[in-house]
C-alpha cells in the first residue's frame, strides 16, 4: 500500500489496516518553544509526521461586552474571555499557561436568565476559510480534525458551574434541560458546519471520569448527556455519514464506553493508563472502538524514560495489531516537565515496527 | 407518628446519606414529601435530643455512609453534593450550639489547592465530606503558596493541612510547599492527594497521608482526634 497521510490515519482509526502508526501530541507553550529553539521552525507536526492538522470554526460571541454576563460576580483584573463568554483570570506565575475559569450562569436563579444567555453565532458566510482550510490540506493529503470538544456536559457545566448544573440535574429542574437544549442546538449547529466543510474527524468530548471512578452514574449520564450527544454525531453523519467521532473524556471512562459506542462514537480518546486498563478495554471493546493516545502523562510521558516510553508504545501498537485502531500519543497536553526525549522515543517506536518510506 | 431518639437520629441519617435536604426538596423522588435534614434536626433538638448526639449519631454517619460508598464507586459526585446540601441544611440548626462550645468539632483541617494549580473540584469535594464528618474546614482556595497554610496554622494551632494537585507540574510545587512547612512546623502534619499523587511520592516529599479519596483522609484523621 502507498497511502497519503489522511488515508494512512482514516484506515488506522477504521482498524481497516494501515502503513505507518499515527502519532498525535499536543505540546504547551513552554514546550514549543523548546521545540522552536532545537529545530529552528514551530510546526512540530510536521517533525513527529502528524497525518492531520486541525481547522478552526469562526463563530462571533454572543456578547459584545462579556463583563455584563457576570451580575453575581466582580470579576478580577485583566480577565479574558472566550467565544462563549466564559471569562478567564490568570492565576500566580507559577500557575504559567493556566487560568481560572469564571462561570457566568453560576447562581442564576431564574429560567430566562438560562434562556437569554447569549451563545456564540455560527454563519455559513463567515466561514469559507474553513471549507478552505479543509480543502488544502487534503490537497496535501492530510486529515482535518475540528474542536467540538466540551460538547454538552462540560460547556453546561463551564457555564453554570459543576455544582449548580449537578443539583439542577438532580433536582430535575428545567433550568437544566433549557440549557443542555440551548447548548445541543449551537453544537448542532457547528457539527453541522464541520461537516459541511469536509472535516475526516470531529472531536467532541466531555469529562466524565474521574481518576477513581465516574463523576456521575452512568444513569445520569445516559439521561441527559448521552440522547444530546448522539444528536450531534447524528447532525453531523446526516451531512457525512462517513466522519468519524473522536471522543475526549479525562479520567476512568471506562464505565460509559458501551454507552459512547451506542451514540456512534469511532475514537475513544485518551485513555488514562493510570486508571483505564487499556489491554482489558481493547480486548473487549477493540473490534468496535479505536484508541487515541494511551502513553500516561501522569507517569510514564514526565517520570519514565525514554526506553519505557519505547517498550510501552510497542506494547500499544502490537496490542492493537495489523488492523489498527490506535492513534498514539501522550494522553494530554505535554506538559514543561516531559523530557523531549521521551516524545522522540514515541515517534522512534511507531516507526520501528513499521518503518515510514 | 411520634419517633423515638433513636429512630429520628436514624431517620437523620438516612436524609443526609440520601441527600434529603428538607419537605419541599423533590429529591430523591422515592422521599418525595417527607421531612429532610433540616426538619428532623429541629425535630431532634425539640425533643431533648442533645446537639452533639445529632451530630455525632445523626449527621456524621449519614455523611460517613456517602463517604464509603463514593470511596466504592457506588455514589458519585452529585450524590456527594446532595448528601452535603443536606447535611448543611441539618448543620445550620446545630450553630448556636457550636458558638455556645456545647458541640465541638473534631479538629481543623485547612485544605488548598497547591501555588501554580487551579483546580479545585476534587478539593473542595474533600472539604465537605471532612466536614461532614464532623471537622472544621478551613478553605483557602486555589494557587495557594506554603506561607499561607503557615499563617492558617498559626491561626488554627494543631490543625492539619490537606494539599491538593491535578497537574504533574504542580506535584513539584507540592513537594517544595511539604518541605517548607515541615522546615518551619514539623509538629504539623500535611496529607496529600489528587489525581496524579500517590503513595510512592508522598513518602518521598515527607507528607504524613495520602489518599485516593476523601473517606481515606477522614479515616485518618479520625485516629488523631485530640
Amino acid at each position: 500500500m502507498k497511502l497519503t497521510p489522511r488515508e494512512n490515519l482514516i484506515r488506522a482509526a477504521r482498524r481497516q489496516g494501515f502503513d505507518w502508526v499515527p502519532i498525535d501530541l499536543l505540546l504547551c507553550d513552554s514546550q514549543v518553544k523548546s521545540f522552536r529553539k532545537r529545530f529552528g521552525h514551530a510546526d512540530y507536526f510536521d517533525w513527529f509526521g502528524v497525518d492531520f492538522r486541525w481547522v478552526e470554526l469562526t463563530e462571533n460571541p454572543g456578547s459584545a461586552s462579556p463583563r455584563d454576563l457576570y451580575p453575581r460576580e466582580i470579576l478580577p483584573a485583566g480577565t479574558e474571555f472566550d467565544v462563549l463568554g466564559l471569562g478567564h483570570s490568570k492565576g500566580s506565575e507559577a500557575a504559567f499557561h493556566m487560568t481560572r475559569m469564571h462561570h457566568p450562569l453560576a447562581g442564576a436563579e431564574t429560567v430566562e436568565e438560562i434562556l437569554n444567555y447569549p451563545l456564540p453565532v455560527v454563519k455559513r458566510e463567515e466561514n469559507q476559510p474553513l471549507f478552505d482550510q479543509v480543502a488544502e490540506l487534503h490537497q496535501r493529503g492530510l486529515a482535518a480534525m475540528c474542536m467540538m470538544q466540551m460538547t454538552i456536559w462540560e460547556a453546561a457545566w463551564y457555564l453554570r458551574s459543576m455544582e449548580d448544573m449537578l443539583m439542577d440535574m438532580m433536582l430535575v429542574d428545567e433550568k437544566a434541560t433549557i440549557l443542555f437544549d440551548k447548548i445541543l442546538e449551537y453544537q448542532i449547529h457547528r457539527a453541522t458546519m464541520h461537516a459541511q466543510a469536509g472535516v475526516d474527524i470531529l472531536s467532541l468530548g466531555d469529562d466524565v471520569g474521574m481518576q477513581t471512578g465516574p463523576m456521575m452514574s452512568v444513569e445520569l449520564w445516559e439521561t441527559w448527556i448521552k440522547p444530546r450527544l448522539r444528536k450531534v454525531i447524528e447532525a453531523a453523519r446526516i451531512i457525512n455519514p462517513d466522519i468519524l467521532i473522536f471522543y475526549h473524556s479525562c479520567g476512568d471512562a471506562t464505565l460509559f464506553i458501551e454507552g459512547l459506542i451506542d451514540a456512534g462514537v469511532d475514537i475513544l480518546n485518551p485513555i488514562q493508563p493510570e486508571c483505564m486498563d487499556f489491554n482489558a478495554i481493547h480486548e473487549k471493546y477493540g473490534n468496535r472502538l479505536s484508541f487515541w493516545g494511551t502513553l500516561g502523562t501522569q507517569q510514564l510521558m514526565p517520570f519514565g524514560t525514554p526506553e519505557q516510553v519505547r517498550e510501552v508504545s510497542i506494547d500499544r501498537i502490537r496490542t492493537c495489531g495489523t488492523q489498527g485502531g490506535l492513534i498514539l500519543g501522550p494522553t494530554h497536553l505535554v506538559e514543561p516537565e516531559v523530557p523531549f526525549e521521551n516524545l522522540v522515543a514515541m515517534k522512534e517506536a511507531a516507526l520501528e515496527l513499521y518503518p515510514r518510506h | 407518628m411520634r419517633m423515638n431518639p433513636e429512630e429520628l437520629l436514624a431517620k437523620i441519617a438516612k436524609c443526609v446519606e440520601r441527600g434529603k435536604v428538607n419537605k419541599t426538596s423533590p429529591f430523591p423522588p422515592d422521599m418525595k414529601e417527607q421531612d429532610g435534614a433540616d426538619e428532623l434536626t429541629v425535630q431532634a433538638l425539640a425533643a431533648g435530643i442533645s446537639a452533639d448526639d445529632v451530630l455525632q449519631k445523626g449527621l456524621v454517619p449519614g455523611m460517613q455512609i456517602i463517604g464509603v460508598k463514593f470511596r466504592e464507586n457506588k455514589v458519585f459526585v452529585p450524590e456527594v453534593l446532595m448528601a452535603a446540601k443536606s447535611m448543611s441544611a441539618g448543620m445550620k440548626h446545630l450553630k448556636p450550639y457550636f458558638q455556645s462550645g456545647a458541640v465541638k468539632r473534631k479538629g481543623v483541617f485547612i485544605i488548598g489547592t497547591v501555588m501554580g494549580d487551579l483546580h479545585d473540584i476534587g478539593k473542595n469535594l474533600l472539604g465537605m465530606i471532612v466536614e461532614g464528618a464532623g471537622w472544621e474546614v478551613v478553605d483557602l482556595g486555589i494557587d495557594v503558596p506554603a506561607a499561607k497554610f503557615m499563617a492558617a496554622v498559626d491561626q488554627h494551632p494543631g490543625a492539619f493541612i490537606g494539599l491538593s494537585c491535578l497537574l504533574t507540574t504542580t506535584m513539584l510545587n507540592m513537594e517544595k510547599i511539604v518541605h517548607e512547612i515541615k522546615a518551619a512546623k514539623p509538629d504539623t502534619k500535611i496529607l496529600v492527594g489528587g489525581a496524579p499523587v500517590t503513595d510512592d511520592f508522598r513518602v518521598r516529599i515527607g507528607a504524613d497521608w495520602y489518599s485516593p479519596d476523601p473517606q481515606g483522609a477522614v479515616e485518618f484523621l479520625n485516629k488523631h482526634v485530640v
